[in-house]
């Protein structure tokens, strides 16, 4: 199996397509974390110390300025590089002719599969290493933030939660292109699923809370409308693997996000308790983060081993002949 | 080890469709076995089967000694499969080809090895091209050396001349032969092209449709249907014939 993981890094950190999309990707990154350190050194000069205290770091990668802060661009654009890495993983070898070759040394059919799930995630996982190394640095540099230990183990998980939501891509190109004989439409059919979750399932659910908990008043929506409308919103957005992400990100690099049932009781509180939310509430700990995002990242997990499974009895069970 | 490969009633089927049917061969070591047969006659589906690669319906074989069933990985390490229409990296280089499949067999210290293989079908002097840029014929003795880097003791050859020119043909039949002579490797040809086998093979076996027809030396098969000349497209049509299942070939 090292000498498929081997062959396989070499192919993805060599590839037009990677270099492509890595380009696009630290480029968001970097513009947006730009304009957030810029806010962060107003904010700082500004007086803003005590209230950014033990965040000021992270903001780099959650505060959203002009452009995508990173966590965002991951969740919108970490799914294509998932599928860019995993599209044409098997079909490729197979219309090439190379797949009844590596098939016949000695070495047993999982190996293939696994070599090439673990080298798209050991490049995803170096990649993601590399951009929040970056990020940071460049946040110490240029807003001359310096980060305390608990926003470095926030990071650490971040980057952990991010390979599994990417790696549940992966798993689901790889899907693909065991599925679908022809590259094409197995990377039209990845395209397809990555818009429709992270583009239109959003404004579904928003759609569906609108048709389900319809406003009597468009002008005036009560707090009951609105709760409802969130809930099924909240509903939602636990089948989007993106929602499920957005949801742990969120609340794992912003120690005042309360994740899901913040909103909700945003949602039904009246505007004046909001106000007294915000202003007495205090940041949660780590672990207190860590805990509430679990749900969410528990899901995710599930999902990114059931594309993985997916994949491995797909091609296990399929006929030789057929390859 | 007297039979490199012993078949015993192997039949394989894909749903209602019984692609081989009770097959019952024998492969002496040393020599170049001619696995004849139209398309669709059940040879490669044999050959997947021998290597371990598909899981026979029913009966058993033996390959090396080894069941390749229950052992897939001691057979494929002992050989060599040339599939028909096999595929390279074209963005790496021959030599690069070649050592990606060494460590696929786990061949350590392979270099010499790996030296000797490109000698051996004359492409030491290209290792370092793409093989994006090779002929034809150049691909094909690349994929010959694939097969034999792992010094195996039996391969099978699955259309091994298929598309190539005069010439390449010629410069692929010439290393077969010489292979059980120089390597001691005992060699399955699967081809429908009877005039090549013909050329290199000591013993054949004529498949139909999933059925074994005849097997035997060229000379022996041709005594049996009463033909004074020992030649194997005389011997092939008078097989199928008797068969009755001529309409497929």
């Amino acid at each position: 199996m090292r000498a498929i993981i081997r062959k396989e890094l070499a192919d993805h950190f060599s590839s037009t397509r990677f270099i492509i999309i890595m380009a696009l990707i630290f480029m968001m990154s970097f513009l947006g974390a730009n304009l957030a350190s810029q806010g962060i050194k107003e904010a700082l000069a500004a007086g803003g110390r005590e209230y950014m205290e033990g965040r000021a770091f992270l903001l780099l990668f959650t505060a959203s300025g002009a452009l995508f802060p990173l966590t965002v661009c991951l969740a919108l654009f970490g799914p294509l590089f998932g599928l860019v890495l995993g599209f044409d993983a098997i079909n490729r070898e197979r219309s090439n002719g190379t797949l009844s070759k590596i098939l016949s040394q000695p070495i047993y059919r999982d190996e293939v599969i696994l070599g090439k799930y673990f080298a798209g995630l050991i490049t995803v996982a170096l990649t993601l290493a590399a951009l929040l190394i970056l990020l940071g640095s460049f946040g110490l540099i240029g807003a001359g933030v310096v980060p305390t230990p608990e926003e470095l183990a926030r990071l650490l998980v971040f980057w952990f939660v991010s390979l599994v939501y990417i790696g549940f891509w992966l798993g689901l190109a790889i899907v693909f292109s065991i599925v679908f004989r022809s590259v094409a439409t197995s990377a039209l059919a990845a395209a397809a699923l990555w818009i429709l979750i992270a583009f239109f399932l959003p404004v579904l659910g928003q759609a569906l809370g609108r048709a389900i908990a319809p406003t009597a008043d468009p002008q005036r929506p009560t707090y009951e409308e609105l709760a409802q409308q969130e809930l099924v919103n909240q509903v939602v957005a636990k089948i989007s693997p993106t929602g499920l992400y957005n949801q742990a990100a969120g609340v794992l690099l912003d120690p005042t996000n309360r994740g899901s049932s913040e909103a909700f009781q945003v949602a039904v509180s009246s505007r004046v308790n909001r106000i007294l939310l915000n202003h007495f509430r205090g940041g949660l700990s780590f672990s207190q983060s860590v805990a509430l995002m679990a749900p969410e990242f528990l899901i995710l997990v599930g999902a990114a081993l059931a594309t993985f499974i997916l994949a491995y009895l797909t091609f296990s069970r399929q006929e030789v002949r057929s390859i | 080890m007297e039979y490199v490969v012993e078949t015993n009633e192997l039949t394989k089927r894909y749903g209602r469709e019984t692609v081989v049917k009770g097959l019952n061969l024998k492969v002496r070591a040393g020599e170049i076995f001619g696995f004849l047969g139209p398309n669709g006659a059940g040879k490669t589906t044999t050959l997947l089967m021998l290597l371990g690669l598909s899981e026979p319906s029913s009966g058993w074989a033996r390959v090396l000694g080894h069941d390749p069933v229950k052992e897939p990985l001691a057979v494929k390490s002992k050989v060599g499969y040339l599939p028909e229409n096999t595929g390279f990296y074209g963005d790496l280089t021959a030599r690069e080809n070649l050592e990606y499949v060494a460590n696929l067999n786990r061949l350590v210290d392979f270099e010499r090895r790996l030296e000797e293989t490109l000698t051996l079908v004359g492409l030491i002097e290209v290792q370092k091209r793409l093989v994006s840029t090779f002929s034809r014929g150049m691909r094909q003795r690349l994929a010959l050396a694939e097969v034999l880097i792992k010094k195996p003791g039996l391969v099978f050859l699955d259309e091994p001349t298929l598309g190539l020119d005069p010439e390449g043909i010629t410069t692929i039949l010439e290393l077969i032969a010489r292979l059980p002579v120089e390597l001691g490797v005992s060699v399955i040809l699967s081809s429908h092209l009877l005039h090549l086998v013909d050329k290199v093979a000591h013993r054949v076996a004529i498949l139909n449709k999933g059925r074994l027809l005849a097997m035997g030396s060229v000379a022996e098969l041709a005594q049996a249907v009463g033909l004074s000349e020992p030649n194997l497209e005389e011997v092939y049509q008078k097989y199928y014939k008797a068969s009755g299942l001529e309409d497929a070939a």
